[in-house]
């Protein structure tokens, strides 16, 4: 337990996941925030029976308006640092520890997950989605401006500041790139950090799709013509 | 003057009603309207007129010049309408945001039912 870590949890139709990496993340006594994105499922009841904040959306939003969502509410209770973690139960909540030193220590203001800095992860990672994800690496540099391995993570850790000052606008997916373009605009230090990853049939099939990227792209760059 | 001459008035002036009538806008706004509505009235009256421009700016037909013009008005109106899109989107979700902060169950022990 690190005191003053809110770990976000965002959540649509995650009722079948929910409980499996719940139990397995608090364990690790930090403050978990759930943010029910307007799930149709039994989300909500859920999340419900743990210890943890629950944040509902009345409507469907999208992933990134949820992670602000649960953003605004950990810095609303005082968090100091702020942990972005997956529902489906695909990050080891052991790591959340690892990532959080590196705010601790003040080498940077936001730390990414990445699957691709340990040959061992990324060989966990299935054939066909590493190679889209490789594909975004490079789609993510020409727009945002910074390379990293990974351009997808839903694991990152962030510190008070930062949270503070990044504001997602994208309320989709294109979130996850929305995020690395404000560090570079606002000059917030980040660094990577690697991380296993966990592929489930259900994961997997939660996963955003290949034809998905595209949505993300066509968002990204009308956010950028049409403020 | 020929039936699609009547046709075509009739549905501009039923535009221009409708505009005027029911959107509230801005002088701007209602002084470009009434330009754009004279022009097509002019463009329906004399339908030579479109010719006459059409060969001015080196284009074959009036038709093709309206066709040209049109679809470059209907690209702006779509642009213009995802970014109001856009707007109402990032509008709701400030709501919807700030509703589901302020209805948040906050972390209770005595509503725990299963333990960790």
């Amino acid at each position: 337990m690190i005191p003053g870590t809110f770990v976000i949890m965002p959540a649509y139709n995650e009722g079948r996941a929910l409980a499996g990496t719940l139990e397995s993340l608090l364990p690790f006594r930090y403050a978990v925030v759930v943010i029910d994105d307007g799930s149709k499922d039994d989300t909500a009841a859920v999340a419900g029976e743990f210890p943890v904040h629950l944040v509902r959306h009345p409507i469907n939003l999208g992933q990134g308006a949820a992670l602000q969502t649960g953003m605004t509410y950990a810095l609303s209770r005082g968090a100091k640092y702020i942990v972005h973690f997956d529902a489906d139960g695909q990050h080891n909540p052991a790591e959340i520890a690892d990532l959080v030193a590196h705010l601790q220590h003040d080498e940077c203001d936001v730390v990414l997950g990445s699957r691709f800095l340990r040959s061992g992860d990324s060989a966990a990672v299935p054939f066909g989605r590493r190679w889209v994800l490789r594909t975004a690496v490079y789609v993510n540099w020409l727009l945002t401006g910074v390379k990293l391995s990974d351009a997808h993570n839903g694991f990152r850790a962030l510190s008070r500041t930062a949270a503070e000052r990044i504001q997602l606008e994208e309320d989709g997916f294109a979130h996850a790139s929305e995020i690395v373009a404000q560090i570079r605009r606002l000059k917030l230090r980040y660094v990577e950090h690697p991380t296993g990853i966990r592929y489930t049939e259900y994961s997997r099939a939660k996963g955003q799709s290949f034809w998905n990227g595209f949505n993300v792209i066509f968002d990204l760059l009308a956010g950028r013509l049409v403020k | 003057m020929r039936p699609i001459q009547y046709l075509l008035l009739a549905i501009l002036a039923g535009g221009v009603a409708v505009y005027f009538v029911r959107l509230r806008s801005r002088v701007s706004d209602r002084l470009l309207a009434t330009g754009l509505s004279l022009l097509a009235a002019a463009g329906i009256l004399a339908p030579q007129s479109a010719t006459w421009a059409a060969h001015t700016l080196g284009v074959g037909r009036g038709v093709d010049l309206v066709m040209y013009l049109s679809l470059f008005t209907l690209s702006y109106l779509w642009v213009l309408l995802y970014a109001r899109e856009r707007q109402t989107q990032q509008k709701m979700t400030r709501l919807v945001r700030a509703l589901a902060i302020q209805n948040a169950r906050t972390m209770d022990y005595s509503e725990i039912k299963r333990a960790a």
